[in-house]
């Protein structure tokens, strides 16, 4: 269990300052221990996972799954990669007093983030998201006199807060109509009741404003441009993964769970689905169209991370259907894998180009894009490896934001005709998105204002996360078989029988022993009885395998 | 021989890496001109090696790629590319022969232009679907860099106005490609998985899939627009020509050399491996609609060339004419308008490049292309008037130069079709008339433009012009002896895709 390193780490972070004060090596150490140990508890739970059976965490809280443990692999690796990039581009900005707190915050919204992946159960939903949330509104005014990102933060934490509470009312009209805080439980409910009753379907709308809020989803993005530029580039670059992967898993899990449990052939949730499948073709057009206009690097990114939560929004809708067409394509291991599969791509993808961005920004001083004059002269090098990174973000082929795309419109493809529709805005967004992708391209190699400026210094650390993501770029989109088997085959949601109302509480395993790798000890009582309640589920019961 | 053929594709790719680290400028040029040479003399052995009797795909080699959705890396050479990428290697050479005096950045232009010629040489011989959108999408970015580092004043919107128009068309493209995977795994000997491979895609069983009235009925018709769309933007043909003038004018002299003599034959050498192949029942069905695409290509393209004041955009209108004999050709599914076409492209490769070529010459030493501030250039300069006499000429459709043929037979294959059924007659002539009409307009844009630039006196602004060198004299020479051979043997090109073309065209022909 990831989570419990990490949270390990924030206290580790918090204390080393008593050995040493004013060091930024040892908290990072710390953070970089506890991180490196989550992901070998994440790999090691993953590789298990897939001959064992999925594992029910407290009481049903938490689902542990092949996919929830694939997320949280790319989450420690790619939060390590943002620590690694802020102690190469912002440290020396940073007052060592601060940088414990720094670490601690990113640990924290990672482990709500982990924790958002395996929710299944309407208060760890909030609970996760909440804790994902709060550590990232202080992160965003991290850079204390600077007015941009203080603006931002407040916003950042109005609009999070307002967020929070119309899904939390959302879950609230949802229990008082379901009975059930349940996911499996819920939906069961809804089928019990031939559909979706007005109330309840309020109060998903409510709930999923707050899971739209997490993916800066067109129309509650608003805060996301503003805090990516107000923010250091670290912390923008953590939420634009982490924070839209952990919503985008959530979002997979609830819809996956809605689809597992209608009866083969029943329309009862189409109209779920539609309503998520538009507001990702929205998101993806506005972010796009939006993104033509900016002169920010930053801001640039972050209308671009806009159009990319759209496009796996859109993806997402079709897992809603996977268990009820009669397609044969079309299944849900397919539409979940090759959302993780673009999600790992865009990870590497959007590290690389906002790493590049933070060294420019050190030292240009400035994030305009139009001081990217003549970089090309300056660091060639640096300007290669941004326009790989952009034309990945564009979808390249050859480079693994293409296959991700591919993959994506694989999916929706399955859907018959109206995949054929998503395919469309996804394509037409991919020709629109090139001009902006250019942008720095242009200023790049194109122009060159004259100006002095001095060359650009790459620090070691920023190397190796460069270097990192550009391999992985190019391996994606090489050689995208192997990511794509482990994705598909392997990050099966899995589905347990509704426990919520049995009141069986697991017991937590102590916190010393590693729970993923003896499978045959402790595990064995977290299990829920799987007899309650399978009987009357037509299909899909126990782990989804078609 | 299968290996030599995957070396080629990549060699100029190692070739670019090298000029990235050479040590100078002339080293850069050195090792673009040694590895073009290299690449050229590969080409010249597989198409010695190539067994022209027996035809169809050979040299071919493939291995796994991405194993989930069966794509493979396919290659191989058939009697449709092979005489495409001779023409591509030789001219290969004569554009690094022709960017020898570029000074900007040599380093990267050589890289970028070997990184180009990989991605032409994949396109012509690849033989998966997938693979083939690869090196058709990869070939974008660097001239991209092309037009967009090297070129004129409007060099930015000319760049990236190429690359969204064709990115667009290849969206169009991926579109298709995603409905062969659905469809494909439902062909008799697919083994339930996607097909890829190109040759199979041609194959009864598939064919069966995409027949009139059959299961997929609809989705061949719209997958014959959309991709027939992807490549006419590469073609290009009216409506979707307008990035071509703006390319060409923009772009340096070697780069429109190797743009209008191999890029837009990927797009004529597209349609004749997927378009018609792959959805014969489509092409029959439609073929009234695509020919007359080409004959407005043909006589739009000659209009906007004869108002032209650009020299070179003059050059670039002509392009759009030429190829629309390309579309005219395939359209009107008679062998001898598909053989037509195919020679008209090879035709095109050689006129176009000289075309750009000799426009070039003047434009480095006048900077400028007003065809009305030049005149006399051929007392300037009696020998480069010469090749520029040959070249226009054979531009023009003169018998006995390479332009010639390919009108000729595109035009005689239109008549032919006739014989496609009695309603037709009316239809039919009147396609014929108006594409051979083209044939007068280009005389006349073309002997307009000549006699404007080239007789009379000279200006006294050419003074101070250098004289026509060596380099130059040399380039012109072989590109003009080479109109000459395929003018007056033409039977080169038919013999190496003879074969081939008898198996394609009896899927093709009207029953």
């Amino acid at each position: 269990m990831p989570e419990v390193f990490l949270v390990l780490g924030m206290c580790a972070v918090l204390l080393v300052p008593f050995i040493k004060r004013s060091s930024h090596t040892l908290p990072s150490a710390a953070a970089v221990v506890a991180l490196a140990l989550a992901l070998v508890s994440a790999i090691t739970s993953f590789g298990v996972m897939g001959k064992s059976e999925p594992q029910v965490w407290l009481s049903s809280m938490l689902t542990i799954d092949p996919f929830s443990q694939f997320f949280k692999i790319l989450l420690c690796l790619f939060t390590l990669l943002v620590v690694a990039q802020w102690l190469a581009t912002a440290k020396d900005q940073t007052h060592a007093y601060d940088t414990p707190d720094f670490l601690c915050l990113i640990l924290g919204a990672a482990t709500g983030m982990a924790l958002m992946s395996s929710a299944h159960n309407l208060l760890m939903i909030f609970i996760a998201t909440e804790s994902a949330s709060l550590p990232s509104f202080a992160l965003a005014g991290w850079r204390k006199r600077h007015r941009v990102g203080s603006e931002s933060s407040l916003k950042y934490v109005l609009f999070g807060a307002a967020a929070s509470a119309v899904s939390l009312y959302g879950m609230s009209l949802i229990y008082g109509t379901t009975g059930t805080l349940d996911l499996v439980g819920i939906a069961h409910s809804a089928v019990e009741a031939g559909g979706i009753s007005p109330l309840m379907a309020v109060g998903l709308l409510a709930m999923f404003a707050g899971f739209a809020f997490k993916l800066s989803a067109v129309p509650l993005h608003f805060w996301c441009p503003d805090v990516f530029e107000g923010a250091p580039i670290a912390v923008t670059t953590f939420l634009s993964v982490a924070s839209k992967g952990g919503a985008i898993c959530l979002l997979l899990r609830v819809l996956d769970t809605f689809g597992a449990t209608a009866p083969v052939g029943s329309k009862m949730f189409t109209g779920v689905g539609v309503g998520v499948a538009i507001l990702g073709a929205i998101t993806a057009s506005w972010g796009n169209l939006v993104a033509l206009h900016q002169n920010n690097i930053k801001r640039l990114l972050a209308y671009s991370s806009i159009s990319h939560a759209g496009y796996m929004i859109m993806a997402a809708s079709v897992i809603l259907f996977a268990h009820q067409s009669s397609e044969d394509g079309l299944t849900s291991p397919l539409v979940a894998g090759s959302v993780l599969f673009y999600l790992t791509v865009y990870l590497f993808m959007n590290m690389g180009a906002f790493t590049v961005a933070a060294l420019v920004a050190r030292n240009n001083g400035s994030e305009d894009i139009r001081d990217y004059a003549g970089l090309s002269k300056r660091n060639i090098a640096l300007s290669i490896l941004l326009l790989v990174f952009l034309l990945s973000l564009f979808g390249m082929p050859a480079l693994g934001g293409f296959m991700g795309k591919v993959y994506l419109m694989t999916t929706m493809s399955t859907l018959g005709p109206a995949g054929f529709v998503l395919i469309v805005v996804l394509g037409v967004n991919t020709v629109v998105s090139l001009f902006y992708y250019m942008k720095p391209g242009y200023y790049m190699f194109f122009k060159d204002d004259g100006k002095p400026r001095q060359t650009v210094a790459v620090p070691m650390l920023a190397t190796v996360v460069l270097a990192v993501s550009v391999v992985m770029v190019f391996v994606t989109g090489l050689l995208p078989g192997a990511v794509q088997d482990l994705a598909v085959d392997h990050a099966r949601i899995e589905k347990w029988p509704s426990g919520g109302k049995s009141g069986q509480v697991a017991e937590w395993p102590s916190v010393g022993e590693d729970s993923m790798t003896s499978n045959h000890g402790a595990n064995s009582d977290l299990r829920i009885a799987s007899d309650t309640s399978t009987n009357d589920r037509p299909t899909n019961t126990g782990p989804l395998v078609h | 021989m299968p290996t030599l053929l995957n070396l080629m594709i990549f060699t100029p790719l190692i070739g670019a890496l090298l000029c990235l680290v050479a040590p100078s400028k002339q080293a850069a040029k050195s090792i673009a001109l040694v590895v073009s040479v290299v690449t050229l003399a590969m080409s010249l052995v597989l198409a010695a090696q190539y067994d022209y009797h027996a035809g169809g795909v050979q040299f071919e080699s493939a291995m796994m790629w991405i194993k989930g959705i069966n794509v493979e890396y396919r290659t191989g050479m058939d009697g449709l590319s092979l005489p495409l990428i001779v023409l591509t290697t030789a001219l290969s050479v004569l554009v690094v022969a022709a960017s020898w005096n570029i000074e900007k950045m040599t380093k990267a232009f050589m890289a970028l232009y070997l990184f180009l010629y990989t991605g032409m040489l994949g396109v012509f011989l690849s033989l998966d679907m997938v693979l083939f959108y690869v090196f058709f999408e990869v070939s974008l970015l660097p001239m991209y860099f092309l037009i967009g580092i090297w070129g004129g004043p409007r060099k930015e919107y000319a760049a990236i106005k190429f690359f969204l128009y064709t990115l667009a068309g290849s969206i169009c493209l991926l579109v298709v490609m995603l409905g062969l995977y659905h469809i494909t795994p439902n062909a008799a000997d697919s083994g339930g998985k996607p097909i890829w491979n190109m040759m199979t895609l041609q194959s009864d069983s598939v064919h069966a899939l995409f027949a009139k009235g059959g299961t997929y009925w609809v989705f061949a018709q719209w997958a014959f627009w959309l991709t027939l769309v992807a490549f006419l933007i590469k073609l290009p043909a009216v409506p979707f020509h307008t990035w071509l003038p703006d390319a060409h004018v923009e772009a340096p002299t070697p780069i429109s050399m190797i743009l209008a003599g191999v890029l837009l034959k990927m797009g004529g050498y597209a349609m004749m491996r997927i378009t018609w192949p792959f959805f014969p029942d489509s092409a029959r069905l439609f073929w009234v609609c695509v020919a007359t695409l080409g004959v407005i290509a043909i006589i739009y393209g000659a209009l906007c060339a004869m108002a032209q004041s650009d020299w070179k955009k003059l050059v670039a209108y002509s392009s759009v004419s030429h190829m629309g004999y390309v579309t005219l050709g395939l359209a009107v599914l008679t062998r001898t308008g598909f053989d037509g076409a195919y020679f008209q492209m090879i035709a095109h490769g050689i006129t176009s490049a000289m075309m750009f070529f000799m426009v070039g010459v003047v434009y480095e030493r006048a900077h400028h292309r007003e065809i009305d501030r030049l005149g006399g250039i051929w007392l300037k300069w009696p020998g480069y008037g010469g090749w520029s006499l040959l070249c226009f000429f054979a531009g023009m459709g003169l018998p006995g130069l390479c332009g010639f043929i390919g009108e000729i037979m595109v035009l005689l294959g239109t008549f032919e079709a006739v014989g496609h059924g009695a309603g037709h007659t009316t239809i039919v002539y009147t396609l014929g008339v108006l594409a051979a009409f083209g044939v007068v307009l280009t005389a006349g844009y073309i002997l307009w433009m000549f006699q404007r630039v080239y007789m009379g006196l000279p200006k006294p602004d050419y003074d101070h012009y250098e004289p026509v060198n060596t380099r130059e004299y040399a380039i012109m020479t072989v590109l003009g002896v080479l109109a000459l051979v395929f003018g007056i043997v033409p039977m080169i090109v038919f013999h190496a895709t003879g074969v081939t073309f008898n198996h394609l065209f009896a899927m093709l022909a009207v029953q």
